[in-house]
C-alpha cells in the first residue's frame, strides 16, 4: 500500500514540477509576444490590455498561479493567432491522438507478443533468426521513414488504402479504419521491434532460472512451468520496457500525425512551435508530459502489481 | 549388480556439447538401495551434481549428450520417454538444490508453488491440495504453518526457505531424495538444523537418500556410504568409517587432511555443529 | 599481417558495418568529385526526373540534382552525430565519473536534475529548445546536444558506479592517488568499452532526431540539405516520382542500420562475460590505455 501511494504522490509531483518548468520556459523566451503580435501596430496601452489577456502581467508566481488556477477550470487560455480558445482546439484532437497511440500499441503488443515467444520457443533455429534481423531492421529505420515506406507499398504501389488524412467514424466507418491501418501499423511496428527482443530475452532468461529449474524437479510439464512460471517472470521487465515504448511512441507521435496528415495534437504543436503561439504550445507540451508521466505511473503500479518484492518494499 | 537396488547407475556418461574437453562424467556407476544414504564427494567440477541431475533428469538433452544406463525400480530412465520420465521424477524423486534462495520463484505465494505440482500432477483439488501443502510445512518444522502459506518467498528466512523447498520436494512421497550441496548456502547454525531435519524425514518416510556435498563432515554425519569423486569419475567408495577412517586414495586423503583445518579455524560454529549430534 | 588477425576477431556484425560506413563514407567523400552539380543549385533544367545516368537519384520539384543532396545529406548527418557524440561525451565523461565517485550532495542534486528532464521524451524536450531557441540548423544540432548530454552522464555515471568501489581503485586511493588520477587513470579506461558503445549509439540516435526535426520543418531550414528535410520536401511527389522519396529514406535507413549493426557488435565483442575470442583483448588493451584489463590492474 505504502508503494503505490509513494508513486502516485511521486507522480502527481513530478507533474507540478514540470508544469512549472513548461511555464517558465515559455517565459524564456526573449522578446516581448504582445509586441511580436501588435507588429507595426504596436500600441502601448493596448499592448498592456494584450498582456493582460494573455496572462503575461504580473510577477512569475503570480502569473504562474493565474495560469494553473486557469488550467484546473478547463481554461487553457487563447490562441495568440486566432483568439479561440485553446482548450477546445486541442479537446478533439486530444481524442484523436489517444486512438492512435491506444490503437498502435494494441498492434504493437499483437505482434512482438507472439513474434517473441516464437523466437524464445524456437531459440536458434530460423523463426528465431528471422524475427530477430527483422527487429534489427525495424530497430534502424527511423519511425517516419518506415510511415514513408508503408505508404509506399500500401497506397502507391496496391492502391489498398490511403496514404493519409482521417475520416470520421460516425461519417463512415470504413473508411475511418481503413485511413487508421497504416498509421496503426507504424505505430505498432515501431514499437513492436524493442518489446519482441526484451520478451525474448527475458523468457529465455526466465527459462534459465533455478526457479524453473525446481519447478522441473517437481515433474511438472514445460507447459505448466511455462504457464506458470515463465510468462509470469518474463513478464515483469517486459512491461518496463512497454512503459518506456510508449513514452517514447509519445514523442513518436509529432512525426507519426505529420507523416500520416493525421489531425492529432502532436501535428498542432509542430504547427504551433512554427507559428510561436505558445498558449498552445505550453498547454500541448503539458499534455504530452502529463501523458508520459501518468504512463510510467501506471508502468510502476502494474509492476508492483506483478513482483511482490518491489510492492512491500 | 544389486537387484534390490533402487538406483543403479551403470557407465554412465555425460559430455556437455559447449564445454570443450574431457566429459563431466566418464562412465560412472553407482548403487542405492532401498533407504540407503550415499554421499557424494568431491570438490566443484568433479562431477557430483551432474550425477544428481542425470538421475534427476534434469540435464537439458539439447546441452549435454548422455550414454550408459540409470536404472530406477529396474526401469531404464534414459530409454524411457520424457513424458513417462518427468511422471518418475514427479511422484518418485525429491530434489533439494544448493541454493535455497532463488529455487522459489519470487512472484508467486509459497502456497500456490507447493500446491501446483498437486494439483497439476497428483490430481488434487486445489481445497485438497492446500491441506496438504500445511501438513508438508508442519512437517519441515514451520512455524505458523497457515500465514505461509500466503506469504511470497522474500518474506521468509533463507533457512526456512530451504525447509519449503525440502517440504516440495517431498510432496509426493518420493522413494529417494537427492539433496544437491542443501546446507553451503546456510548459515552453520542452521546447517546443522536442516541436516537433522533431512535425517529424521529420511527415517520416518523411509527414503533413499543421495547426499551431494564437498565438506566431508556432513556427509560422515549423514551417509552410510561414501562415493568420492573427481574429474568426473569415482574414485573411492564403500562404507563410511572405513572410507573415513582409512582411506586408500591420496585424492580421499587430500580431502579429508583439509576438514581439521577448516574445523579449526570456524571452531565456534563447528562446536555448535557437532553437538547437535546426538538430537 | 597483425591487421588480419584482428579483422578475423572480429564477428560479423562489426564487419558488415564497417563495410557499409566505409561504403557510405566514400561515396559522400567522392559524390562532389562525380556531378559537376552543387546540392542547392537549381534550374539543372528538368524538374521531377526519374534517375538517369546524369542524375543517378533524378532531378526533385525544384531541379535540383538529388544525388548531390543526398550525399550532402549523409556528411550533414555525419557531422551532427559526429558532433553531438563528442560534445556529449566530452561532458559527459568528467561530469558521470565525478558524479559517481564523489557521491554525495552533487551527485543526489546530478540526480534530481536528470529525472526532471527525464520526465520528458526527448523529442518533446528538442521541440521545447527549438521554440525557444528559434528553429533552425544550429538550433537543433544545440537542442540535441543538450539533451544528450544528460543522457550520456547518466550512463556514463552508472558505469563508473559500477566501478568505483571495485578493488582497484581501493589499492589506488591507499596509495593516495589523487581523485583526478583515480577518475582518469583508473576508472575512465575500465569504462571505456562501454563508453565506445555509448558513443555509437548516440552517434546513431542523434542522426535519427536531426533527421526528425528537419522533417517537422524545426531543424535545417532549406535549402540545407539534410535528408530529413528532404524527405519532406519530397514526400508530396510520393505518387509520381517515388524515387525522390524512397532513395533519401533508404539512404537515411542503411546509415542508422550501419551505425546500430556496429553498436551491436561492438557490445558483444567488448562484453568480458562472453570470452570467445583470444584477439579480443588487443582492442580492448588499446582502448583501455595499456592500463587494465576487464576489471584487472595489469601493470
Amino acid at each position: 500500500m505504502k508503494y503505490y501511494v509513494l508513486r502516485i504522490t511521486g507522480g502527481l509531483l513530478t507533474i507540478f514540477v514540470s508544469s512549472l518548468l513548461v511555464f517558465s520556459l515559455i517565459r524564456l523566451i526573449p522578446g516581448d509576444p504582445a509586441a511580436e503580435l501588435m507588429g507595426l501596430a504596436f500600441d502601448p496601452k493596448l499592448a498592456h490590455l494584450l498582456r493582460i489577456r494573455l496572462g503575461l502581467e504580473g510577477s512569475f508566481v503570480q502569473q504562474y498561479i493565474a495560469w494553473i488556477t486557469a488550467v484546473f477550470h478547463g481554461d487553457f487560455g487563447y490562441s495568440f493567432i486566432n483568439g479561440a480558445p485553446v482548450g477546445q482546439e486541442i479537446g478533439d484532437r486530444l481524442i484523436r491522438t489517444v486512438q492512435l497511440l491506444v490503437g498502435g500499441v494494441i498492434v504493437g503488443l499483437l505482434i512482438s507478443i507472439p513474434a517473441g515467444i516464437v523466437s524464445a520457443r524456437n531459440k536458434g533455429k530460423w523463426q528465431d533468426g528471422g524475427i530477430m534481423a527483422f527487429t534489427t531492421l525495424m530497430l534502424s529505420v527511423p519511425q517516419f521513414v518506415l510511415g514513408i515506406f508503408l505508404i509506399y507499398i500500401f497506397a502507391v504501389r496496391m492502391h489498398v488504402l490511403p496514404a493519409g488524412g482521417w475520416i470520421d467514424p460516425h461519417d463512415n466507418f470504413v473508411e475511418w479504419l481503413k485511413s487508421m491501418v497504416l498509421p496503426w501499423l507504424c505505430v505498432g511496428m515501431a514499437m513492436s521491434a524493442f518489446t519482441s527482443r526484451v520478451l525474448r530475452a527475458s523468457i529465455l532468461d526466465a527459462k534459465n532460472m533455478d526457479y524453473t529449474r525446481t519447478a522441473r524437479s517437481w515433474g511438472l510439464s514445460e507447459k505448466e512451468i511455462a504457464k506458470k512460471h515463465v510468462y509470469k517472470n518474463a513478464s515483469a521487465p517486459t512491461l518496463t520496457v512497454v512503459g518506456l515504448e510508449i513514452g517514447y511512441l509519445l514523442g513518436g507521435a509529432f512525426v507519426i500525425e505529420n507523416v500520416f496528415a493525421y489531425p492529432g495534437i502532436g501535428q498542432l504543436t509542430v504547427k504551433a512551435i512554427s507559428q510561436r503561439d505558445y498558449p498552445m504550445v505550453q498547454t500541448s507540451i503539458l499534455i504530452f508530459a502529463t501523458g508520459f508521466i501518468l504512463v510510467n505511473l501506471i508502468v510502476d503500479l502494474a509492476y508492483g502489481f506483478i513482483d511482490p518484492r518491489i510492492r512491500q518494499r | 549388480m544389486n537387484s534390490l537396488s533402487l538406483v543403479s547407475v551403470r557407465n554412465l556418461s555425460v559430455d556437455f556439447w559447449r564445454v570443450a574437453g574431457p566429459p563431466a562424467l566418464s562412465s560412472v556407476s553407482l548403487e542405492v538401495s532401498p533407504g540407503e544414504a550415499v554421499g557424494l564427494v568431491g570438490e566443484s567440477g568433479s562431477g557430483k551434481s551432474t550425477l544428481g541431475f542425470a538421475i534427476a533428469g534434469l540435464l537439458d538433452p539439447n546441452d549435454a549428450q548422455l550414454s550408459g544406463e540409470i536404472l530406477f525400480k529396474s526401469q531404464n530412465l534414459l530409454t524411457t520417454n520424457q513424458d513417462d520420465y518427468r511422471k518418475i521424477r514427479g511422484s518418485e524423486i525429491g530434489y533439494i538444490f544448493q541454493d535455497a534462495s532463488s529455487s522459489l520463484n519470487p512472484l508467486l505465494k509459497i502456497g500456490k508453488q507447493l500446491t501446483h505440482p498437486l494439483m497439476a500432477n497428483g490430481g488434487m483439488s486445489k481445497n485438497d491440495a492446500m491441506v496438504r501443502a500445511k501438513e508438508l510445512l508442519d512437517m519441515v518444522e514451520i512455524s505458523q504453518s497457515e500465514r505461509r502459506l500466503n506469504q511470497y518467498p522474500h518474506e521468509i528466512s533463507g533457512g526456512m526457505k530451504q525447509r519449503v523447498v525440502i517440504a516440495a520436494a517431498l510432496s509426493r512421497d518420493p522413494s529417494l531424495l537427492i539433496a544437491d550441496e542443501p546446507t553451503t548456502a546456510l548459515d552453520v547454525t542452521v546447517q546443522a538444523q536442516i541436516i537433522d531435519l533431512l535425517l529424521r524425514l529420511k527415517k520416518s518416510l523411509s527414503m533413499s537418500l543421495i547426499f551431494i556435498s564437498h565438506d566431508l563432515g556432513v556427509v560422515a554425519r549423514v551417509a552410510d556410504r561414501v562415493v568420492v569423486m573427481k574429474d568426473g569419475n569415482i574414485v573411492e567408495s564403500g562404507g563410511v568409517e572405513q572410507v573415513l577412517a582409512n582411506p586408500k586414495e591420496s585424492y580421499t586423503q587430500l580431502l579429508l587432511a583439509n576438514i581439521p583445518k577448516l574445523r579449526h579455524v570456524d571452531q565456534s560454529h563447528s562446536l555448535s555443529f557437532w553437538g547437535t549430534n546426538e538430537r | 599481417m597483425k591487421l588480419v588477425t584482428w579483422w578475423r576477431s572480429l564477428n560479423t556484425r562489426i564487419r558488415v558495418s564497417i563495410f557499409m560506413l566505409f561504403f557510405l563514407a566514400l561515396l559522400s567523400a567522392i559524390a562532389p568529385f562525380l556531378t559537376p552539380f552543387h546540392s542547392d543549385q537549381m534550374g539543372t533544367g528538368q524538374t521531377l526526373l526519374g534517375p538517369t545516368w546524369k542524375h543517378p537519384f533524378g532531378i526533385d520539384s525544384m531541379g535540383r540534382d538529388q544525388f548531390s543532396r543526398v550525399t550532402e545529406g549523409i556528411r550533414l548527418s555525419a557531422f551532427i552525430g559526429f558532433t553531438v557524440m563528442s560534445t556529449s561525451l566530452l561532458v559527459g565523461i568528467p561530469v558521470g565519473i565525478l558524479s559517481a565517485y564523489k557521491g554525495g550532495l552533487l551527485d543526489s542534486l546530478f540526480s534530481r536534475v536528470l529525472d526532471l528532464l527525464f520526465a520528458f521524451p526527448n523529442l518533446l524536450l528538442a521541440l521545447v529548445f527549438v521554440t525557444i531557441l528559434g528553429s533552425g540548423s544550429w538550433t537543433a544540432l544545440l537542442a540535441l546536444v543538450i539533451i544528450y548530454i544528460p543522457i550520456a552522464s547518466r550512463f556514463i555515471r552508472s558505469a563508473a558506479l559500477a566501478e568505483k568501489d571495485r578493488d582497484y581503485v581501493s589499492a589506488a586511493k591507499v596509495n593516495g592517488a589523487s581523485t583526478f588520477r583515480i577518475c582518469a587513470r583508473h576508472i575512465l579506461p575500465n569504462i571505456a568499452p562501454s563508453l565506445l558503445v555509448l558513443g555509437t549509439n548516440i552517434f546513431a540516435f542523434a542522426i535519427l532526431a536531426e533527421a526528425a526535426l528537419s522533417y517537422l520543418g524545426v531543424g535545417a531550414k532549406p535549402p540545407t540539405p539534410s535528408l530529413g528535410k528532404i524527405l519532406t520536401e519530397n514526400q508530396g511527389f510520393i505518387t509520381t516520382s517515388s524515387h525522390l522519396v524512397i532513395i533519401p529514406a533508404i539512404t537515411l535507413s542503411f546509415l542508422v542500420l550501419s551505425l546500430n549493426l556496429l553498436g551491436d557488435g561492438l557490445r558483444d565483442y567488448l562484453d568480458p562475460k562472453k570470452s570467445n575470442s583470444r584477439h579480443k583483448k588487443s582492442l580492448l588493451q588499446v582502448l583501455s590505455r595499456k592500463k587494465s584489463v576487464a576489471g584487472k590492474v595489469v601493470d
